[in-house]
């Protein structure tokens, strides 16, 4: 691992060196809503944009994605898939993002693996940032995240003030950090109590300190209590929380045709929808909506862990902050606590 | 405010015990300044109920999934127009809801109020002081004039004292319109802008949508049992629907506008798809919009429960005579 300062100044210039290499892919402001976006110019980049509204798990896992096209005529078949997978940087990526991208590997990656997903993680450079506020409802630290540190990132920077902590933790990163010495000055000393403090003012900016324990054991006994069709009575069935999660992954794959061509697609779904389990002979095994809502955080609390041997949420607090009815993942982990 | 709550709870307790099955109101939210839909079945649960300015939601739509049992719902002026609208869809029976009509003294617009006063706010109160809201929080109290804080709809709002209920939460209530509002300020001026600006600021937002379709779930006016964006055409062996499930600015725009011209005219101007939109898509615009034109052609939609488009008249307009 390799450790220097960048000053605030030389963030501009370093973003415009990654960016003669590099397609950038960073948080941009609109409005008060920030989005992960290619920008043209380093001057677009907002690095402490607070929390995007849809996360940058979309760049590795795009909401809609050409698999294959195909025309057919004269008795020929031609067929063009292609998986797109540019040199990118992806910028500005919060600890409980980066996370995130652990998540969706052990799905992605899982053989067979997803060849789209893959490329792009493989061809992405991934540069995190800590944060320097916490939203109200975030509780990354429950799952043993750190808002301070870059667990998944190739290069992870740290406003300590007056520059930020560089930290190169992969031969990837420290190739870009070592490449350009001229933007760096080394680190001084006392950055780890710099680092803890930021951490623990932090932490104490989560409205709520949620305390996981084991709720996947919890959760087992819990399948059939009727708390979940209580809290299904409010839930309006839409797509939000699933559209902003940064660990949901559901996808359909749909054909589209106009006449003798078509392509093939794959778009996120929800498990909430009412069409999501429906079968074709007309059977809907989730017809009820509380089966749905229940079968969303037994995923996301409970079958991501004993599948995949790592927690289905990352507290990044974004479901909680925007879901209409104020259905709160960390009330329901209290919640099943409790019960 | 407190008045407002102890009444409603009473009410709520006397209905509870009177035959009503299921209390639709509002309890405390776990985020600051919010409420959020709250069913009570038992009495004890009408302790949680609550009346505030953070009381934004439209409950009617819930009784759609009730529609077989005693129901009593909370109803706010911009609510209660729903109610008429699905009974006269012949979706609910007006007989089997008692309407619970609280006067309104208008709604706070939550995003504004977070940007003024911060993340963290813990309220202890709210009065209403007619023009103002004044909330009491440990140590002190803000005041907020409502012209600058209420939602849009409020500004505009003429029907704050909910008529035609069962029941009336409080005393009426002075109107909270704002006279100086003018609520078609912004669509003339898109309407000013040529055409390529238009359509800038309407692919911008577009380009957003995230086809969750929270704003479909939550409009009292989709009720369809099967939603058309849900449905299959024939010929669907080749994968034909009538809107791509893709996010693309074709078909989110195709979304928008069909959604639109499906509510036009049903609309009753709760605003709750603008509110619950997670990527702030004005959708208030168009359905102002179209609002004002089908009144334009076939005159007040009050008079007709049935809606100006689902009805046909020989007297309709018809530009191709």
């Amino acid at each position: 691992m390799v450790l220097k300062l960048l000053s605030k100044e030389r963030l501009l210039p370093f973003i415009e060196r990654l960016m003669q290499k590099f397609l950038l892919v960073a948080p941009v402001r609109e409005g008060n809503l920030t989005f992960y976006q290619p920008v043209k110019t380093a001057a677009e980049v907002a690095v402490d944009a607070p929390r995007s509204v849809v996360p940058p798990k979309e760049w590795f896992f795009p909401q809609t994605e050409e698999i294959y096209r195909y025309a057919t005529g004269s008795g020929n078949l031609s067929l063009a898939g292609k998986v797109t997978a540019p040199p990118a940087v992806l910028f500005g990526v919060r600890p409980c993002d980066l996370r995130s991208f652990d998540v969706l590997d052990a799905v992605f990656l899982h053989e067979p693996a997803d060849r789209y997903w893959a490329a792009r993680r493989e061809n992405t450079l991934l540069i995190g940032v800590s944060c320097n506020t916490a939203c109200p409802e975030c509780f990354c630290t429950a799952y043993g995240i750190s808002p301070v540190k870059g667990t998944g990132a190739d290069i992870h920077l740290t406003d300590i003030g007056t520059a930020y902590l560089a930290e190169a933790l992969t031969p990837e990163g420290e190739e870009i950090v070592l490449s350009s010495p001229e933007f760096y000055e080394e680190k001084v000393a006392g950055i780890e109590e710099v680092l803890g403090a930021k951490e623990k003012a932090l932490t104490e900016e989560f409205a709520v300190q949620v305390e996981i324990g084991d709720i996947p054991a919890k959760m087992a006994r819990l399948f059939d209590h009727p708390y979940w069709e209580e809290l299904s009575r409010r839930c309006l069935g839409c797509g939000i929380c699933t559209y902003v999660c940064p660990t949901c992954h559901c996808f359909d794959i749909t054909d589209e045709n106009r006449g003798n061509a078509g392509w093939r697609l794959r778009c996120w779904d929800a498990c909430l929808f009412r069409d999501y389990t429906l079968h074709t002979s007309g059977h809907n095994p989730r017809h009820a909506l509380h089966q749905r809502l229940r079968n969303r955080f037994f995923h996301k609390l409970k079958y991501n862990q004993d599948r995949y041997g790592i927690e289905g949420c990352v507290g990044c607090g974004r479901c909680v902050a925007l879901c209409p009815v104020n259905i709160d993942i960390r009330e329901i982990i209290a919640t099943i606590r409790r019960l | 405010m407190k008045e407002i709550t102890e009444f409603l709870r009473r009410e709520a307790a006397r209905l509870l015990s009177e035959g009503v099955e299921l209390f639709i109101g509002y309890g405390a939210g776990t985020r600051p300044v919010s409420a959020r839909p709250l069913f009570a079945t038992k009495l004890e649960e009408v302790a949680e109920l609550v009346f505030n300015p953070f009381c934004v939601h439209n409950l009617v739509k819930y009784l759609l999934r009730h529609a077989d049992r005693k129901v009593a719902v909370v109803v706010k002026g911009c609510d209660r127009p729903a109610v008429d609208r699905l009974v006269a869809e012949r979706h609910l029976d007006r007989g089997r809801i008692t309407l619970v009509g609280i006067p309104c003294g208008g709604m706070l617009a939550r995003e504004r109020l977070l940007a003024e006063l911060g993340p963290r706010l813990h309220i202890e109160a709210v009065e209403d002081r007619g023009s103002s809201f004044t909330l009491r929080f440990p140590g002190g109290e803000h005041t907020l004039e409502k012209k600058k804080y209420l939602m849009e709809k409020c500004l505009g709002c003429t029907r704050n004292n909910p008529a035609g209920v069962d029941v009336v939460i409080g005393k009426e209530v002075l109107p909270v319109a704002d006279p100086e509002h003018d609520p078609f300020k912004e669509i003339r001026e898109i309407e000013a802008l040529p055409a390529l600006e238009r359509a800038a600021f309407w692919e911008k937002f577009f380009g957003r949508c995230l086809r969750c379709y929270a704003c479909r779930e939550v409009c009292p006016a989709c009720s369809c049992t099967e939603c058309a964006f849900e449905q299959a055409v024939p010929g669907w062996q080749q994968g034909a629907t009538w809107v791509s499930k893709a996010k693309s600015l074709p078909d989110n725009y195709h979304y928008h506008l069909i959604r639109a011209f499906h509510v036009a005219g049903r609309c009753t101007g709760c605003a709750e798809c603008e509110r619950v939109c997670p990527v702030g898509i004005p959708l208030m615009l168009i359905n102002r919009k179209l609002a004002a034109e089908t009144t334009a052609l076939f005159g007040e939609a009050m008079d007709d429960p049935c809606g100006a488009l689902c009805a046909y008249s020989v007297a309709d307009p018809d530009e191709f005579e």
